[in-house]
């Protein structure tokens, strides 16, 4: 039996309404493929789809554009229960998510008509480009550029890292114009079929097998004006509108994984009608407690970005809480559990190796405590 | 830092240019396809190392456990878990034999898989046996010159692979009335069960062994009846010491490629190991390193000594396997998203690493073992 966890999401109805639908659709189509998808590095489109023909592919697009309309209580309770049936899959669905914002934040009408509906359909997946080989978490080093050519730009170079490459759509591509650091950056929503532009080596990863990652490779790759989001120069101003609430996504993945290691536990880590070991009923009492705590700060941020408010320094918080709690948790659990933790069949092993990824993606835990210490800086000026 | 012998030197040395000739090159391909090194193995016994801690007249080293230790830290930098697998044959059964066996046995059995004829394997953990290994139910009864044996052992490492194991079987009703068996892999009645896919050591196979009417000959009874659980104690020390040598490797390897990464990795201007936070990182790692040989090896150099204090393995199991999934995931985070993908070696070294903190003893039984001598209470 699923922990309880408060406020339950009976208090706000669309949530309510949201979790369980997602759950339903995680346990009939995510978790019989989840091991073998993970084994093989497979993504499955179709999985995506159904997840998309219920609304899940444009959460909180707003109904008239073709969206789901729902608030972010609603879009982070999904992201959880699809993270507590494959991590892969919230990293696609959460990172779907990144251009679907920078659109209807930055777009302008025409824009925002050519591709709302369509990701509100699941036609289209998005996929979300900041880092390069050299440009990790030194982001606005980046060096891919975007030439100003007639009525358009051409882009040269290349990006790494970006998820779901080479099966997403439309790519949010943050590219060069100018030599300042950071205003010399501008955004474009490239289609996949762009001429000049394609996707390079797939990584293997230690983790997230089942979500795609990638190289993106523009060579006199021609974008029209018609495809820059923002004006130009804006283009960083464009990824950071994103960055905050993609790492909400990371930190709520975290909570997931803790709170799916903590079910395994208690139902594997003890024999038929005996109690947990106490010492590990000890190590669990103490995650509960802490993955309750992040639960209600999840709450939290949804309400403050529901007003719209700046959420910088709470989704700092998250994101670093909930990846440091799920790699704990994770890697306790599969300790407790003995040999059947590093046996794949008890997938505790797989969410261990998930959960690492969110250490370092959407920043690393070092970039969240440098935003923090900046954010703390600013509070006593 | 440690001072070695000249002796000492020059078998590390052997081992290190077997390691980086033998294994680093195929360590990644290995743990891909999941695949057991059999043609270094089939190379270790012109190294003089699968019988490293048995005695000369068999084709052994007769060496000590602090040598033993050395050369799986040193093997175990290129591929931990081909040396899983050598731990498995070489302590697990070879040295079982040569604490425990009579003198026909290790006659009979020593030599070949000293020479690598044979690989060797030990059968302890049940589905329902594994920190509780007491509690076994592989049972073998006598007929006449024979021993019947049923039941399952699982997660044996070189089960699939095996040729000869040191079993154990419950010959009574009693809880510690175990006994010790010689089973070879073409005994009527002996099985191997699937191959279990593992988070890590993919490149060490673990299967179970099926034993349905087992029929094994009495002289194959190694000691005497019910008096498994001194052979356990005694091999589970020097086991539990030498395994903290890949431990010790992984880590080793672990903080050696996070230095040459920071010193060459340039964000913001400047190399990572410019950064302050990387210093201290890379400073904590090198320390717990440290740290873990330090009393890795003043617990082998005991054990050599004399001392059979079952603590002696169980503290440096416990320290070592922890530090070394701490320094392996430190390395990941280093590297960034380089670490987290597969084409660099450190999200492999995690991966092993976890399972030092499982295999031999979970470090809650090592804690277990502590508190207890610590503590003055009864098993």
């Amino acid at each position: 039996m699923p922990f309880r966890y408060y406020p339950e999401a009976g208090l706000d109805s669309d949530e309510a309404k949201t979790r369980s639908t997602v759950r339903a659709l995680v346990d009939k189509h995510i978790r019989p493929t989840i091991g073998e998808d993970d084994r093989t590095s497979q993504f499955r489109r179709s999985t995506f789809e159904v997840f998309a023909r219920e609304g899940f592919g444009a959460i909180f697009i707003n109904a008239a554009l073709g969206g789901k309309g729902l608030g972010y209580e609603s879009y982070y309770a999904a992201i959880e229960e699809v993270a507590r049936g494959s991590v892969s899959l919230a990293i696609t669905l959460g990172v779907n998510h990144l251009p679907q914002g920078a659109l209807v934040q930055f777009g302008n009408p025409d824009q925002i008509a050519r591709y709302s509906k369509r990701f509100g359909s699941g036609e289209l997946l998005g996929a979300f480009s900041l880092s390069e080989p050299n440009a990790g978490s030194d982001a606005t080093g980046l060096i891919l550029a975007a030439k100003r050519d007639g009525k358009g730009y051409v882009l040269n170079g290349t990006k790494a890292w970006c998820s779901t490459a080479g099966f997403a759509d439309l790519y949010l591509v943050m590219a060069r114009t100018g030599p300042d650091r950071s205003k010399g950056i501008t955004a474009f929503l490239l289609e996949k079929d762009t001429s000049g532009f394609r996707v390079g080596k797939q990584e293997k990863k230690m983790g997230l097998c089942a979500s795609p990652l990638g190289e993106l490779i523009f060579e006199n790759c021609q974008v029209p004006d018609s495809q820059r989001i923002g004006e130009e120069g804006m283009g960083m101003k464009v990824a950071l509108s994103q960055l905050d609430g993609g790492r909400v996504v990371i930190g709520v993945i975290g909570l997931a994984i803790a709170k799916e290691c903590l079910e395994r536990l208690w139902s594997l880590g003890k024999k038929e009608g005996e109690s947990l070991a106490p010492g590990w009923q000890a190590r669990s009492a103490y995650w509960y407690a802490r993955a309750q705590a992040l639960h209600s700060v999840v709450h939290q941020v949804a309400l403050s970005k529901n007003r719209g408010e700046p959420i910088t320094a709470l989704a700092a918080q998250i994101k670093l809480l909930g990846s440091d709690l799920a790699m704990e948790v994770s890697s306790g659990v599969v300790e407790a559990l003995g040999t059947r933790g590093v046996l794949r069949e008890y997938e505790v092993e797989r969410l261990l190796r998930d959960a690492k990824a969110l250490q370092i993606v959407e920043g690393t835990n070092q970039i969240q405590q440098l935003v923090l210490a900046r954010e703390m800086e600013a509070m006593q000026s | 830092m440690f001072v070695w012998t000249e002796e000492q030197k020059a078998l590390l040395d052997t081992v290190q240019a077997f390691a980086q000739k033998e294994l680093a090159p195929k360590a990644e391909h290995l743990d891909e396809t999941e695949t057991f090194n059999s043609d270094a193995f089939k190379q270790m016994p012109q190294l003089g190392i699968l019988g490293i801690l048995a005695p000369e007249q068999y084709g052994g080293a007769g060496l000590g456990c602090l040598e033993a230790t050395l050369v799986m830290e040193k093997l175990a930098e290129s591929c931990a878990s081909t040396v899983l697998s050598y731990l498995a044959h070489t302590i697990l059964c070879v040295n079982n034999l040569t604490e425990n066996a009579s003198d026909k046995q290790k006659a009979k059995y020593l030599p070949d898989l000293i020479s690598g004829k044979c690989i060797g394997g030990m059968g302890m953990t049940e589905p329902d046996a594994g920190s509780d290994m007491l509690s076994m139910k592989t049972k073998a009864e006598k007929k006449g010159d024979k021993y019947i044996l049923n039941g399952t052992k699982t997660y044996i490492t070189n089960g699939p692979i095996g040729d000869v194991f040191v079993v154990y079987a419950r010959t009574g009703p009693e809880k510690k009335q175990l006994s010790t068996f010689i089973v070879e892999k073409n005994f009527k009645g002996f099985k191997t069960g699937k191959k279990l896919r593992k988070m890590g050591m993919r490149a060490s196979p673990t299967g179970e062994l099926v034993f349905e009417n087992c029929e094994v000959p009495a002289e194959n009874l190694v000691g005497e009846e019910n008096q498994s659980i001194s052979h356990m104690m005694r091999n589970l020390n020097v086991e539990r010491i030498t395994i903290s040598g890949i431990s010790l490797g992984i880590a080793s390897s672990s903080l050696a490629y996070s230095k040459n990464y920071v010193n060459e990795r340039e964000q913001f201007g400047k190399t990572l190991a410019q950064f302050q936070t990387t210093q201290q990182r890379v400073a904590e790692m090198a320390n717990q390193l440290v740290a873990g040989q330090t009393l890795t090896y003043a617990m082998a150099r005991a054990y050599d000594e004399g001392n059979r204090d079952m603590r002696l393995g169980a503290h440096a199991k416990l320290f070592t396997a922890q530090m070394a999934t701490k320094v392996a995931l430190d390395a990941i985070q280093l590297l960034g998203g380089y670490g987290y993908t597969r084409e660099y070696p450190v999200e492999r070294y995690m991966r092993d690493a976890k399972l030092m903190e499982i295999g031999a003893g979970t470090n809650e039984i090592m804690r277990m073992l502590i508190a207890r001598q610590e503590l003055g209470l009864k098993d």
